[in-house]
């Protein structure tokens, strides 16, 4: 295994985390699939849409997502929102996030002086 | 264009659960044409192609939708089911060869190479057997969760180190206790046609007379075959565990009790004799007392079944006694470390 292929690896599970919180952040007005993986790449989130797509389903299952379909377009969606417990688990991500943050500014600054 | 994008949800919808899987692929419809749309620059195919090449395997989108397990040994009895596969065949399958190897010579007049040839071939196919049926039986415990070790964590309740099982003193069941258990199934099974085309004494015509009633073949005998091929799968089950536990003790008393049943019904009721064997027996001058040898042989039967129930409720007993004694004591468990040859 090459050295980009480990920073590969070990870069993917950094953002892995991120994208959840994301999804959670970007859902507070209801979005469907396609619209919400533009916005993340716009706002510089790279996702798959291999990834993303089933991920929703998985947030609605754990109840962090409330989901309804659309139908008054030609084209059919489904638009995502995030439900009052995803907004309550967003906000404690969001804490830990900036605490994880924190630390990891902490450690580096011992590394770089 | 169209044709390409149904071929794929028609590929991923095999995969899914019946129960998400209009929904599914609903909203993948209007994703991919979403995605296309805003690509397609004129060639609509190319986009397509290039979107459906990003979703990629159409089976590992699917399995991302699902989270059941798609295994049928999983790493929770793994270990288990290669020990047992392992004991057993390392066992079993050089007695096949030997025994098949003489068979074949002593019986079917066959020379050594042929004879050996032939033996390899059905030690082949036991060993399939035994692999598949082991497997069978450890697929069973995978779904049906039985889980002895008490390794899963996947239970609802918190895990609290005071759930952790007090340290057993000893393994009770290890790989000797295993192959005895299995051996003593594989003699009784194998014997019967043994006996059947063997024979103990020949008529004056020169044919085999085998000891039991060969009318027993229609229903008692393949009946004591399917509950020896109970006490095999109990054995596993045993091994699996390791200690008497309560169900164990339980099943194997009940088994126990089952086959002491089936022994008195077919003693007293049925009759196991060949009529045939007496007066075979006679044609060479040896004695036969059926009247003195059937209850003497019923009665070590059921001295053997009932010894064994009450070898495990004792068995189980002495485990709860430790149990309520906690762990131990350090001597021992070094002793019966070594002993057993745990780590």
């Amino acid at each position: 295994m090459s050295d980009d292929e480990v920073l590969a690896g070990h870069l993917q599970e950094i953002r892995r985390g991120s994208v959840v919180l994301a999804c959670l952040a970007v859902l507070r007005e209801p979005q469907y699939g396609y619209a919400l993986l533009s916005t993340l790449e716009k706002d510089g989130f790279s996702v798959d849409a291999n990834t993303l797509y089933p991920l929703l389903r998985r947030l609605e299952k754990q109840g962090l997502l409330t989901s309804e379909w659309n139908t008054d377009e030609s084209r059919p969606r489904k638009f995502y929102r995030v439900s009052p417990l995803g907004e309550q688990l967003r906000d404690e991500m969001a804490r830990e996030w900036a605490d994880l943050g924190a630390c990891i500014q902490s450690i580096l600054r011992g590394v770089n002086s | 264009m169209n044709d390409l994008i149904d071929r794929y949800l028609w590929a991923v919808s095999r995969h899914l659960p019946a129960s998400v899987r209009t929904d599914v692929t609903d909203e993948l419809r209007g994703t991919i044409a979403d995605t296309v749309d805003a690509r397609s620059t004129g060639d609509a195919d190319a986009a397509t192609r290039e979107v459906l090449l990003e979703l990629g395997d159409p089976e590992a989108l699917a399995r991302s939708y699902e989270a059941h397990p798609r295994y049928l040994i999983g790493p929770a009895v793994f270990d288990d089911f290669k020990r047992v596969v392992t004991a057993i065949l390392v066992v079993v399958l050089p007695l096949v060869l030997v025994v098949m190897t003489v068979v074949n010579i002593g019986i079917e007049d066959e020379s050594l190479p042929a004879a050996f040839l032939h033996a390899a071939v059905s030690t082949g196919m036991v060993g399939i057997q035994v692999v598949f049926w082991t497997g069978l039986v450890f697929v069973i415990i995978e779904r049906t969760g039985a889980d002895p070790g008490g390794e899963t964590t996947s239970g609802a309740e918190a895990w609290d180190p005071d759930q952790l099982a007090p340290l057993p003193p000893v393994r009770q069941i290890g790989v000797p206790e295993l192959l005895w258990g299995l051996g003593v199934a594989a003699v009784a099974i194998g014997w019967l046609p043994y006996q059947h085309v063997r024979g103990f004494v020949d008529d004056d015509e020169g044919n085999a007379v085998p000891l039991l009633d060969p009318e027993l073949w229609s229903g008692w005998i393949p009946a004591f075959i399917a509950l020896m091929l109970a006490a095999a799968v109990l054995e596993i089950l045993k091994f699996r565990a390791g200690r008497w536990t309560l169900p164990l003790t339980v099943a194997n008393a009940f088994l126990d009790a089952v086959l002491a049943a089936y022994f008195v019904v077919v003693f007293t009721r049925v009759g196991v004799e060949n009529p045939d064997f007496a007066a075979a027996m006679a044609e060479h001058g040896d004695v036969w007392e059926p009247g003195v040898i059937g209850p003497v042989v019923l009665a070590l039967i059921l001295a053997v079944l009932v010894w064994d129930a009450v070898d495990g409720v004792r068995q189980h007993r002495s485990l709860a006694d430790t149990g309520t004694r906690g762990p131990a004591p350090r001597e021992e468990l070094a002793q019966s470390g070594a002993g057993n040859g745990r780590p």
